[in-house]
This record gives structure tokens, C-alpha cells and sequence, in this order.
């Protein structure tokens, strides 16, 4: 069964002068993705994700989002979305509160219970009253969350969400957008250039460099289609680059250790036939990340 | 709509900057009204030497009705500076705090939000014109006590307590239109930018080289004058001449509201075509 789309992008061009920030480009999300943007700083990513916001106007090019254009005046397709883009920015001088009131009303909304919902779930509940020029970095992101999901919208737009935050606030925003995805059944696309960030939580992803696609599909199959790189230690590295001159497999030997390419489904066999052939390995370690397969396709 | 002007009221309300009017206007007023106080007497017989040699003036010169109508003139340059502080930071002062791009995400045109926003302008700048003629006349009846009014423009025009009323009404509604011309000016200004300096700099630098321009009243100039907006600026006067010229006013009236619509027509089209890159 094929799965519905909830945004189709087709042939997406923006100019700013002579810059092409985004050429050409098509992509789709899938209802209950998460899907991962990737690709370096200036690679159109946010320019992208203005456009289907209806921030930034396409040269050409057609958004769909739940089917329905977002060209012309027809704004009601942002009733099915939530975003934060970039950074989380909000009225400093009021309240947490207050920043959300004026967006629910903003969102048309009637039951202002919403509020405090969403405040409790981004755990924001005890600082609604302080204002937000004095919130941190992090509070400030789960404030930006929280506006994202008070009008209950079917896909949701993060714009780098870890962006200056600690390693506790990046694990604690990833569980954040694995219990909007899976608890709420929010579909969510999130562009982030912490590589790791889109290899832990998303299953579909998108690289683009230069304002161009250069790859776009399921993230396992996407890292199952190359070699991996696994690195050997050991005390004997002959012994390990004559077994893997034996098994014709690449490898690249340095004074530290060995770095061979293998498919992945073969691992358990070689290191199976390593053991037997009693050679000594302190250390194996695989290399093979989504940021190498990200560099490896930007070059 | 109302929704929407509500919210950039709500904003308006809550912004710190916005007081900086009202407190300008009763430091100025207050300022004036004692200084009339204590050395008015000396400074008026200055201003009116020439006539005492004509007429005998008897009475109460100074009143709160003479000290409203000197007042009225800070609609020129001041009170412009106080309503740009606020209309001018309507848009571009969200662009460049990033607050735009997020109400930009909910389901309202942005000519909706445009409009919101020029209207709750125009009421922020009501509320200062009121203040400054609830600020010049009560203070000044606290102090000075009513009399008639004497009015030295083409001439004398002395008008009776009883009848100064509704022309300071009329007066002030002719000068809420032309500070909506300038909440216009800069909210259109507002549009193109995206920094909150620009459109205050912007605004009272074209206030002025046109108030220039006007005071001049150079001949290459003349035959454009009538239709400078802010030529209309002192219209409120003709509202205390003897005979009203109403044709004039209806021409400064029309002028006016063309310039409000112009410069929305102009803020609303750029602010639509605007990209969003904050």
C-alpha cells in the first residue's frame, strides 16, 4: 500500500540575484515520517522549508501540502502545519503565556485549555508566567515546540531543533520529537546539520548540497547501499592485511591500524573466519556513519 | 480583523516603548504649561507689543484655551517623532526580532496582518492625540482657567470662550488625520526593512526636508505645496479664522486621505511580495 503524502515539493527553483539557493528541487514526506533534511550550512535547506512555509515565494516550482497548493492567498494549509524555523524567536518582553495566547488566537482556536497542554508537555508549566527574554536556550526551543502543537497540526517543521544546545538538551529534544511522532502521530520533518541527530530519529531523509537533491530515500537502505568502513586494532596488523589480501577486500593500512571496506552483511562471517584463523584483534570498530555517506555525497 | 487588531493592540500595550509617547508628552506639556505659569505674562506682552498700541487688551490672556493652541503646534515634529517610535517598529521591529516569520505561519493573509497592524497603529496614535489634548487642557484649566481665546494668524481673531469648543475638537480631529498620514508613512517604510531604526530615521528625515520645503515656500516649489502632506499639518488653524474656509479644508482632507491610501496601497503590495529571510 502505497503511503500517503503529506507534502510533495515538484521542481523547486529560488533565485536571490544570481545565487540559485534552491535548484530544481522534488522531494516527498510521507504521513508519520520523520524525515531528515540534510545537508551543509548555505545547501538551501531553510530557503526550502520558507517556501513551503509560504515565507519565501518560489520562482517556480509546486508545494503541496496535504494535496492542497500553497500558492495564492489560500493560507488555511498553515492550519495543518506547525514549524520553527532557525531560531526559536518570541515576544521577549511577555510571558510564555502570553506569547502563546496571542499565538492560539492567531491559530483561531477556541478551547485555550490548549495552552496549558501544550506548556505541560514541553514541561514549561512553572515558568509560564516568567517572560521570555529570560528563558535559556533550551526552554526557549521547547517553547518553540509547544507553538508548533497547539493547533494540533498533522506535520510539524524543525529547523535545526538542536541548534545551541547542550548534549543533555539535544538527547532531551530528540525524545521530544520521537513522542510527537509516535505518541501523537504527528508526521515531522526536521533539517539539522548534526548528522547524528538525523541518523538516530529519522527513517526517510533528503541530502541536498548547493541548492540541488543529490539524494533522497529510506535512511537504512540508504546506509545499506554502500561499504562500510571497519577499523581494526591489533598488535599484529600484518596478519589481519594478509587475511584481507586473501578475502580480496579493500583495505587501507596505517601505522595504527587497518580501515577495510566491507559490505556489511558480511562482517559476521569475516570475523567468524578471523577467530578461527586465531588472528589477535584488540579492537574493531565500525566507521561507517551517515556523516561519512553525507560527506561522501557532497564532494 | 478585530481579532487580529486586538493581538497588535494586546503587543502594543505590552511594549515598554509605547509609554515613551505619553511620558514625552506630559514631561513636554507639564514643562510648558509651568513655565507659562510662572513667566507667561512676561513672554506674552513680548509677542503681543505690536498690538497693544492698536487695541486695549483686558482680561485673561493666558488661559488653557491659548496654551491648547500653542500646544497643538508640537503636531509638526514632535508628536510625529512619538508615533513612529511605535508604528515604525510594527513590521520591520518583528523582522528583525524574528517574531514575523512566526506569526507569518498562522492561517491570515498578510494583508490581514498588514491591516491589523496600520489599525491598531492609528489607534495608539489617537490615544497620543487625546492624551495631548486631555494633557493641554485640563492641566491648563487647573492652572490657567478658561478665558477667550486670542488668536494671532492673518491678523487678530479673538474667539469667545463659548464658542473655541468644537473648534478644538475639529482641530484635533485635523491633526489625528495627519498623524495617520504619518503612521502610515512609516509603517510603509516599515515594510521595506528590516531593522526598527529605519523607518523612525526614515519618516522624520522626509517630515523635515519636507517641512523644509514648505517653509521655504520657494517659487520652483509653490505650484506642488498644497499637495505635501505635510503642508496640511497646521490645517487645524483654519479651524480658529473668523470665517472657516471649508474648501480648503475639504482639499487638505482629500489630500490626506489619498497619502493613507497610498502609502497602505505601497506597504501592503511590498509587504506581500516581501520575502521572509529573518
Amino acid at each position: 500500500m502505497e503511503n500517503k503524502k503529506i507534502l510533495s515539493v515538484k521542481n523547486l527553483h529560488k533565485s536571490f540575484g544570481d545565487f540559485k539557493a534552491v535548484n530544481n528541487i522534488s522531494l516527498h514526506v510521507n504521513q508519520g515520517d520523520i524525515y531528515g533534511f540534510l545537508g551543509p550550512n548555505g545547501a538551501g535547506k531553510s530557503t526550502t522549508l520558507r517556501m513551503v512555509l509560504g515565507l519565501i515565494r518560489p520562482n517556480s516550482g509546486e508545494i503541496l501540502i496535504n494535496g492542497e497548493s500553497n500558492s495564492g492567498k489560500n493560507r488555511n494549509f498553515l492550519g495543518s502545519i506547525g514549524a520553527l524555523i532557525e531560531k526559536p524567536d518570541f515576544y521577549k518582553n511577555l510571558s510564555a503565556y502570553d506569547n502563546l495566547k496571542i499565538l492560539f488566537k492567531m491559530s483561531r482556536l477556541k478551547d485555550s485549555n490548549r495552552i496549558s497542554e501544550v506548556l505541560k508537555e514541553v514541561d514549561l508549566w512553572d515558568k509560564k508566567n516568567q517572560k521570555v527574554g529570560g528563558f535559556s536556550q533550551g526552554m526557549k526551543q521547547r517553547l518553540g515546540i509547544a507553538q508548533t502543537l497547539m493547533h494540533q497540526p498533522s506535520l510539524i517543521i524543525l529547523d535545526e531543533p538542536s541548534n545551541g544546545l547542550d548534549p543533555q538538551g539535544q538527547s532531551d529534544m530528540r525524545n521530544l520529537i520521537l513522542r510527537i511522532n509516535k505518541e501523537m502521530g504527528i508526521t515531522v520533518i526536521i533539517s539539522s546539520h548534526i548528522l547524528s541527530e538525523i541518523e538516530k530519529i529519522s527513517n526517510r531523509m533528503v541530502v541536498i548540497n548547493k541548492g540541488e537533491k543529490i539524494v533522497e530515500g529510506n535512511v537504512q537502505e540508504l546506509m545499506q547501499n554502500e561499504l562500510l568502513k571497519v577499523s581494526f586494532k591489533s598488535n599484529n596488523l600484518k596478519s589481519i592485511s594478509s587475511f584481507l589480501t586473501k578475502q580480496k577486500i579493500d583495505f587501507e593500512l596505517t601505522n595504527e591500524n587497518i580501515v577495510a571496506h566491507i559490505n556489511e552483511e558480511n562482517i559476521p562471517l569475516i570475523l567468524k573466519t578471523m577467530v578461527e584463523e586465531n588472528i589477535s584483534i584488540s579492537e574493531m570498530k565500525q566507521m561507517r556513519t551517515l556523516e561519512e555517506l553525507f560527506l561522501g555525497l557532497i564532494k | 480583523m478585530i481579532q487580529l487588531t486586538l493581538i497588535e493592540l494586546f503587543k502594543i500595550v505590552k511594549r515598554p516603548r509605547t509609554y515613551i509617547g505619553f511620558l514625552a508628552i506630559f514631561l513636554t506639556v507639564g514643562a510648558m504649561q509651568l513655565a507659562m505659569f510662572y513667566q507667561g505674562e512676561e513672554l506674552i506682552s513680548i509677542a503681543i507689543q505690536n498690538l497693544e498700541n492698536d487695541f486695549r487688551l483686558e482680561g485673561k490672556i493666558i488661559n488653557t484655551n491659548l496654551m491648547t493652541y500653542i500646544l497643538l503646534n508640537s503636531l509638526i515634529i514632535h508628536i510625529p517623532i512619538l508615533i513612529c517610535l511605535v508604528t515604525g517598529d510594527s513590521i520591520a521591529g518583528e523582522a528583525s526580532s524574528g517574531t514575523l516569520r512566526l506569526i507569518l505561519q498562522r492561517p491570515y493573509t498578510r494583508n490581514q496582518i498588514y491591516l491589523a497592524k496600520a489599525l491598531s497603529g492609528y489607534l495608539y496614535t489617537l490615544s497620543l492625540v487625546v492624551f495631548l489634548a486631555l494633557m493641554t487642557y485640563v492641566l491648563g484649566y487647573f492652572l490657567f482657567g478658561s478665558g477667550d481665546l486670542i488668536v494671532l494668524r492673518r491678523g487678530v481673531t479673538v474667539i469667545s470662550s463659548n464658542d473655541v469648543g468644537w473648534r478644538f475638537f475639529c482641530a484635533f480631529c485635523s491633526g489625528t488625520l495627519s498623524m495617520i498620514v504619518v503612521a502610515s508613512l512609516s509603517m510603509m517604510i516599515s515594510s521595506f526593512v528590516n531593522n526598527a531604526i529605519g523607518p523612525i530615521v526614515g519618516t522624520i528625515s522626509i517630515i523635515i526636508g519636507l517641512n523644509i520645503i514648505f517653509t521655504l515656500g520657494a517659487p520652483l516649489f509653490k505650484d506642488i505645496i498644497p499637495y505635501i502632506f505635510t503642508s496640511h499639518f497646521v490645517k487645524w488653524q483654519y479651524f480658529f479664522d473668523f470665517e472657516i474656509e471649508t474648501e480648503k479644508l475639504k482639499l487638505s482632507f482629500l489630500v490626506q486621505m489619498g497619502y493613507i491610501l497610498v502609502f497602505n496601497a505601497i506597504g501592503m503590495y511590498n509587504f506581500n511580495k516581501k520575502d521572509i529571510l529573518s
